[in-house]
């Protein structure tokens, strides 16, 4: 079963075509990169995988759950990383991440809850402090426990690495490939061809809603995926 | 370089639909109230006139009788709406129009426009003077967060800040936009059309355009009083979701609650004697004329006084009699409702000293009194009928008590006696001539001015890009 | 793995919103103004009662000088102590008719009078009866600071219905929009919820704090009031009900306005203008309507038809009074003696008169103020701002229509004082005149004072008063209702892209 499946799914805004007949395929444990400027559709096709957008063609399923049918099904597999994530201030990280985890349909407990939050990457010192306090890259760490706690099939990461210290990023990347190693697919949209070259599998690049270019990553040394991605966005 | 700024800053606001699309709509709803109380009051003074030219001929054709009768027939005496009562009609819908001017009593005035008033009639009732206090500020508000704490989070400010504008400089316009657009579409309209009316009416002089200009004055400067607060408040606040609620539970507690707690509080803390207590007071101490022993009284008291041993030899008896009843009733009003009305002003004064605590009790004071439609303004008609009252029928007994009369016997008297007394003409005190009760509302609009002006001098300084 | 239970959110939600400091904080502000408006309302209140047993001390008073003076008068003429004049001899029928019959009409508060100030502040609850007052009673009333009576009292009644919207609207509006002005709202929406069962959840988890803290507040309020709970229990309840209402009715709009996840700020505007909308714009607006195509008759006018009237009367009263007399089987014998009866025996005949001309602009008044109170009470139906705070009126005995019940039932009483006491004045007429000159002091045509009835107005009873807002009481369920479904329904999209 693939962990995503995205069909010749288009969508359009008025008269911009924002995503046009984009097909993609995730198998589990596969991290795949989707490049592009702003605006070439990489949040839209997010939105879509998430059904906050309705694509008007096209077929999307998480896990083999029809995502167009089932939105709420197809969310509960998906682990979802925002570009900021934002926390509840006034609630402490276990008390968060059980919030979410609550709102993705399962209950933890505390044991758990810390047991997630460690293989988030966030130090134990943190457990109980209010979130208002976290840096960026904490909060990441929760957001990544949240989509832990959800067993998602599929993890989406909307410019994960924007903002972060080289340290954090580094983290982050270490997630990714944890994540990656327990089964689940990774989506992320991102600039940071670096990162890309680090953690990805396959790499996508996406040009006014097209998606024009698809290659293994590891096929790319670092300045070769550079040429090709400013190629790709001049042609 | 100020002006400039001024207009883009103005042109801001309007470009925010709901912001200034507020503003518009209660600058109509101001402007429709105004209008509704200007040709509701044309329509009643316009009666108010006929009837009391019918008073006066009445009084003038009663023909011929005994003076105290006339003095029981009398008039009924009108108080017209002041000049300003469709910019703030005060307490007037809750005030008597007419008051009775018989012999022996001094009446209430009665006939109160919103004596029947439905519930609906009563909460429906607003007055620009009630929706710019009220209302108000709510709008200024929302302009001022619109154009200040919406910037911030955008991050507009900081770009401003950083591009070499004094920081003073960016607070004034914007205040001065936000009170430009309020004062310039609430308070400017109306007062327009109230000078345009009472020109057309020739109504205008001297006191009316001073009233006009300084009720002007005084809501504009409430205005400023509100921009500035909306400013500051917008600029300090650490974010615009606190900044909204802040400025929406200072709303709440100057124009909603505070103002209606000041009035409970003051009305429970100095309550007015009941009516109930008054004229039964009145009623027992005034008329000396309802028992015989309180006749032999009178009788004794006459007798002294014109220095006789037998009622024969006084000319009229009976009128001398009456005289001495009606002035010992005038001593008893005086004692009694002097007081009274004493204390209604002394609870106007305190409801004008906790314009302290929110300038929109400051700005509901003071309006009143600008605008001649207060209590101490009524007081003014209700003393003045009275005196010309106690004239009329103090004139009639003095005719009676000079013609000879006793036992059935009866003076009479026609038109050449009741001619003699003038029409009652009833005209408002000038401002500042009376002792207004309402003075501190406008040292505490002041203050309010002095310490918005103040936050919003100090919030300016310490803004840093 | 499932979306997540309700009842879960629903818990998780409860215990963090009773965290809340801004809860508690407008809990306690509406606990502070419910207890201010009905503590100083019975103040009033009280201060009217205390009025109205003044009036009946000075009622019992009167009857006992009056009885006093006739045993007195009944005393043979002496040198010191002659003939009493007419209008000072209680033991003459006429005198006695004009100057001594003078009894109290009396409006008491009833135990719920707290709830609501309504028509309390400008409506006399004490009217002053005597026979020959046109239409029964002078159109007095109690003065009250104007200043007071314009701005309106802060009385239960205002804190519920303008206050309490505001406090659940800023509580909504804050607690529901965290997560938007926050930017977490993507990351809420991505999980396995809905937006229904998310903001269903929180505004269920706000009500259940917020509806049994303000009905306990609502108590306590009246309590402290000294409002006697156990004897109002029905009346209470039903005010509750409608307390409850009422929140579910704004709930309804939160819900409305929040189903799209607006920010703080501009789900507070939209609350500021709907409630602006509600409280003022739409009443303003109908009352300006009504009073377009309905105006009031004038009062000025009405002065006028009554000088009118009485010249004219004056001019005719010897024609009107023969007329009168020669209509009257019993007193046609008399006629000739119509232009020689005295000023207290003329007005038995010329007041019901002077009543028949002015009947006209009595009834317009009374059928224009009864027109009033059905076009508010059928605005309160569109309005529920103004239904909710007629219905706290209606239970609290302070609403309009008790009023014009108090009124007709004092108008009622002197025509009931008139059926005792005319009969005996124009009796007089078919007797021997008065000799000039007498052996006692007083007349003795009334030799003990009459034991005239009390004044009785037919209460309704808690039962009928509860019936009369239960219409109002099911539409306001049926608009709450329909509100929180349209609320409801519209909360079916994330507004995160």
């Amino acid at each position: 079963m693939t962990a995503l499946q995205l069909d010749s799914v288009s969508i359009s805004f008025g008269p911009l075509h924002a995503v046009a007949d984009l097909s993609i395929q995730l198998r589990p444990g596969e991290v795949y990169a989707l490049l592009g400027p702003n605006g070439a559709g990489k949040t839209t096709t997010l939105n879509m995988i998430l059904g906050f957008l309705r694509p008007e063609r096209g077929s999307i399923a998480v896990a083999g759950v029809d995502a167009l049918t089932d939105p709420l099904g197809a969310r509960a597999r998906i682990g979802y990383l925002p570009e900021t994530v934002m926390l509840h201030p006034t609630l402490s990280a276990i008390e968060n991440l059980t919030y979410f985890a609550l709102l993705a349909g399962r209950k933890i407990d505390v044991t758990t809850a810390r047991r997630l939050l460690d293989e988030a990457g966030l130090q134990s010192s943190a457990h109980e402090r209010h979130s208002g306090s976290f840096s960026k890259g904490m909060r990441q760490k929760v957001g990544v426990a949240i989509a832990l706690a959800k067993q998602a099939n599929l993890l989406l990461l909307d410019e994960p690495t924007s903002g972060l210290d080289a340290s954090a990023a580094n983290d982050l990347s270490n997630v990714i490939r944890t994540a990656s190693s327990r089964g689940i697919a990774v989506l992320m949209a991102t600039h940071d061809l670096f990162r890309v070259k680090d953690v990805a599998h396959r790499l996508g690049i996406l040009r006014s809603g097209q998606l024009v270019e698809e290659r293994d990553a590891a096929t790319l040394d670092p300045v070769a995926l550079e040429q090709l991605y400013l190629q790709r966005l001049a042609s | 370089m100020i002006l400039p700024l001024l207009r883009l800053e103005i042109a801001m606001l309007r470009r925010d639909r709901r912001a200034w699309g507020a503003l518009l709509a209660l600058a109509i709803v101001v402007v429709l109230s105004c209008v509704s109380i200007a040709v509701e009051n044309v329509r009643v003074e316009a009666t108010k006139g006929d009837v009391a030219a019918a008073e006066r001929q009445r009084w003038l054709g009663q023909g011929e009788k005994d003076p105290h009768s006339a003095a029981h027939y009398s008039i009924f005496a009108f108080k017209r709406a002041p000049a300003l009562s469709a910019l703030d009609p005060g307490g007037n819908p809750f005030l008597g129009q007419t008051v009775y001017l018989e012999a022996h009593h001094q009446n209430d005035m009665l006939y109160r426009p919103q004596q029947n008033a439905s519930p609906l009639q009563r909460i429906g009732f607003a007055s620009p003077a009630a929706l710019i206090a009220g209302v108000a500020p709510l709008v200024v508000f929302l302009l001022a967060f619109t154009l200040v704490a919406q910037e911030r989070e955008r991050g507009t400010t900081r770009l401003a800040l950083g591009a070499a504008i004094h920081p003073s400089m960016l607070v004034i316009t914007k205040m001065l936009a936000v009170w430009a657009s309020t004062a310039g579409l609430l308070v400017l309209p109306v007062a327009v059309m109230t000078l345009g009316q009472l020109t057309l009416s020739g109504q205008i002089d001297g006191d009316t355009l001073l009233r006009v200009f300084a009720w002007s004055a005084m809501f504009a400067g409430y205005l400023a009083v509100l921009a500035a607060i909306g400013i500051a408040i917008s600029l300090r606040a650490s974010n615009a979701r606190l900044a909204m609620t802040m400025l929406f539970g200072l709303w709440i507690a100057f124009s909603l609650a505070l103002p209606r707690a000041a009035s409970t509080f003051v009305d429970t803390a100095k309550p007015l004697p009941s009516s109930q207590a008054i004229r039964q007071q009145m009623a027992s101490e005034a008329p000396a004329f309802w028992s015989d022993e309180q006749a032999q009284r009178n009788k004794q008291e006459l007798l002294a006084r014109h220095g006789v041993s037998r009622l024969e030899d006084i000319p009229n008896p009976r009128m001398a009699e009456l005289d001495l009843m009606e002035r010992h009733s005038h001593e008893v009003f005086d004692r009694i409702l002097g007081p009274f009305y004493d204390q209604v002003e002394r609870q106007d004064r305190w409801f004008a000293l906790l314009g302290f605590v929110s300038p929109t009790i400051a700005i509901q004071a003071g309006s009143a009194t600008l605008a001649g439609t207060d209590f101490s303004h009524h007081r003014h008609f209700i003393d003045t009928a009275e005196r010309y009252r106690r004239d009329l029928v103090n004139r009639m007994n003095a005719d009676g008590m000079a013609h000879r009369a006793h036992g059935d016997e009866r003076h009479t008297n026609d038109e050449r006696l009741w001619s003699q007394i003038p029409e009652f003409v009833y005209a408002g005190p000038a401002l500042g001539t009376l002792s207004m009760p309402a003075w501190p509302a406008f040292g505490a609009l002041l203050v309010w001015l002095g310490v918005a002006a103040t936050v919003l001098t100090i919030t300016a300084r310490e803004l840093r890009p | 793995m499932s979306a997540p239970a309700f009842r879960d959110l629903f818990i998780w939600e409860w215990r963090h919103v009773g965290r809340s400091p801004l809860l508690w904080s407008i809990v306690f502000v509406l606990l502070a103004s419910f207890t201010w408006g009905a503590a100083t309302t019975a103040f009033k209140h009280d201060q009217q009662t205390a009025a109205l047993e003044r009036a009946r001390a000075d009622d019992q008073a009167l009857i006992a000088n009056i009885a006093e003076r006739a045993v007195a008068y009944r005393a043979k003429i002496t040198e010191d102590a002659g003939q009493v004049a007419y209008w000072q001899d209680p033991t003459n029928v006429a005198g006695y008719s004009e100057y001594f019959v003078r009894r109290h009409a009396l409006k008491p508060h009833l135990p719920l009078s707290p709830l609501a100030t309504g028509v309390s502040d400008l409506a006399p609850s004490r009217l002053e009866i005597k026979l020959n007052t046109p239409f029964g009673f002078n159109d007095t009333y109690d003065f009250e600071n104007p200043r007071g009576l314009a701005l309106g009292r802060f009385d239960f009644a205002f804190a519920v219905v303008v206050l309490l919207p505001i406090g659940l609207l800023l509580l909504c509006a804050l607690l529901i929009t965290f997560e938007r002005d926050r930017g977490m709202l993507r990351l809420v929406a991505a999980q396995a919820v809905g937006p229904r069962r998310w903001i269903g959840a929180r505004m269920a988890a706000i009500l259940a704090w917020f509806i049994p803290a303000v009905l306990l507040a609502q108590v306590v309020a009246l309590a402290i009031a000294g409002v006697p709970l156990g004897e109002v229990a029905a009346p209470l309840g039903v005010s509750l009900v409608l307390t409850l209402l009422y929140i579910c009715f704004w709930s309804g709009i939160a819900l409305f306005v929040l189903a799209r996840q607006p920010t703080a700020g501009a789900a507070l505007g939209m609350f500021g203008a709907i409630w602006a909308l509600l409280i003022i714009g739409l009443p303003m607006a109908v009352s300006a309507l009504v009073a377009t195509f309905d105006p009031p008759p004038s009062a000025i006018e009405y002065v006028d038809a009554q000088r009118r009237v009485r010249d004219e009367i004056d001019a005719q009263r010897d024609a009107l009074l023969t007329h009168a007399l020669g209509a009257r089987p019993d007193l046609a014998a008399h006629v000739h003696r119509a232009t020689s009866l005295d000023y207290a025996t003329r007005l038995s005949f010329l007041v019901p008169e002077i009543e028949r001309r002015l009947s006209p602009q009595r009834v317009a008044m009374e059928h224009h103020r009864v027109r009033q109170e059905r076009v508010a009470l059928a605005t309160g139906f569109l309005l529920p701002t103004l239904g909710t705070e007629s219905s706290f009126a209606a239970l609290a005995g302070t609403d309009p229509e008790r009023q014009r019940r108090f009124e007709q039932a004092a108008r009622e009483y002197q025509q009931q004082l008139r059926a005792c006491v005319y009969p005996l004045v124009q009796a007089e007429i078919t007797r021997p005149p008065t000799p000039p000159i007498r052996e006692t002091r007083g007349r003795l045509n009334l030799p003990e004072p009459l034991d005239l009835p009390e004044f009785g107005m037919t209460e309704r009873s808690n039962a009928e008063r509860i019936r009369n807002v239960l219409p109002f009481a099911l539409w306001l369920t049926l608009v709450a209702a329909v509100i929180s479904i349209a609320g409801w329904r519209r909360a079916d999209q994330w507004q995160v892209t």
